[in-house]
């Protein structure tokens, strides 16, 4: 096993550093002077920060301004927990969602379980990190100090999210058909929920993709 | 206070043996709340003070009398505990991410286990997102020998409400919004 790196990489490095904990993993990007793409979250323990955000913390990063570019390629678990972190702590990053994720039925979905009554386990469900990851967008939003602001940037295969100089990060995924699916699924869940055919448990809302 | 109960006419209600934690109640309450008092009348005094207290009896009800289910001196006593999380189901295994209820510091784990592993009472259940408890422990009975026994109990709980629903079609306008 190679040594762990304490140092940040030179200025024209391109370096990707793959983390993983029980359950997940995440990436971190250097895409060259001093900025920074991260991808995913996961953390070991709930009250531990992302790997890929405790990694640059352990470079000395500053985290305001470090993080250019945060991507959440999907809802599941073992992808997106501790990214409302990520988000929290990286302002200047511009976070970047699949496009299959801008519906209705999926605001609905995320609004429904983030309900701060509702009794399902609040710490569990990447539903509900996306929960809290809109949450701190809304609050973002209305602050007045906070401008101008951002919105997240939907992404399609082949869309250019980052072009700062020589580097250039483009999405390969969701393909067209895949944000199709992801729609089917999402529309099924609420569906699901609202006419009761969920059935005789209030369940985690689990796996769709993309 | 429902765990298990036998539904007993009035005129058999005498040759219940009342025990102490049994609770009385009309069948009919839920449909009719409570009546006057000139229709409610206080039960036998043969019955215990205590049930006396508990029960409410009008003139054309018959009883519901709730008791706790008897003790069978069965004891479990956990070693390890975990709350998992269903992903995914096959026709003979189901794949699920457990957290270490025992050991909370231990990180999330992806297992693999077999269908039969459920209660016949909660197959109906296991679907992607349920949500369950498994134990791993001894059991103990008086008279038998100390077990080792596994069990996933899958949790229940109640449908959304129309208020949550409405409430976050409220909310979800508000998500939406971020994104123009």
């Amino acid at each position: 096993m190679s040594e762990p790196l304490h140092s940040p990489p030179p200025a024209t490095a391109l370096e990707v550093s793959l983390f993983s904990c029980g359950v997940g993993e995440c990436l971190a990007v250097h895409l060259g002077n001093g900025d920074w793409m991260l991808v995913d979250a996961c953390r070991t323990h709930r009250q531990d920060l992302p790997l890929n955000l405790a990694y640059l913390e352990k470079l000395g990063m500053d985290l305001n301004r470090a993080v250019k570019l945060f991507v959440i390629t999907h809802w599941h678990d073992d992808h997106i927990d501790g990214a409302a972190e990520i988000v929290k702590r990286c302002p200047d990053a511009r976070i970047c969602f699949s496009s299959a994720l801008c519906r209705d039925e999926f605001f609905r979905l995320v609004a429904c379980y983030a309900q701060t009554n509702s009794i399902v386990d609040r710490e569990r469900s990447g539903v509900r990190e996306m929960g809290r990851i809109l949450q701190i967008l809304r609050e973002r939003k209305a602050d007045p100090t906070y401008h101008p602001y951002h919105p997240p940037v939907l992404t399609q295969a082949d869309h250019l999210l980052y072009r700062p100089g020589n580097c250039h990060v483009v999405a390969l995924s969701p393909s067209p058909e895949a944000v199709i699916r992801a729609y089917e699924d999402i529309s099924q869940i609420w569906k699901s929920l609202t006419d009761g055919s969920a059935g005789k448990i209030r369940s985690e809302a689990t796996s769709t993709k993309p | 206070m429902r765990n298990t109960y036998t539904a007993i006419q009035k005129e058999t209600l005498d040759t219940v043996e009342p025990q102490d934690s049994s609770v009385y109640l009309s069948v009919d309450d839920a449909q009719y709340g409570m009546e006057s008092s000139d229709e409610t009348t206080m039960p036998e005094p043969s019955l215990p003070t205590a049930d006396r207290d508990l029960a409410v009896k009008t003139k054309r009800r018959s009883f519901v009398v709730i008791r706790p289910a008897e003790e069978s001196g069965r004891v479990f006593l956990p070693l390890q505990q975990w709350e998992g999380v269903v992903v995914h189901v096959d026709e003979d295994e189901f794949t699920a991410i457990l957290t270490d209820k025992t050991h909370p510091g231990n990180p999330e784990e992806e297992v693999v286990l077999d269908c039969q592993e459920i209660p016949e009472d909660d197959q109906s259940l296991l679907q992607p997102g349920a949500v369950f408890y498994w134990s791993i422990g001894y059991e103990e009975e008086p008279g038998q020998p100390r077990r080792r026994v596994s069990q996933i109990r899958l949790r229940r709980l109640p449908k959304w409400t129309r208020r949550e629903l409405e409430e976050a079609e409220r909310k979800a306008m508000e998500f939406a919004d971020l994104f123009r």
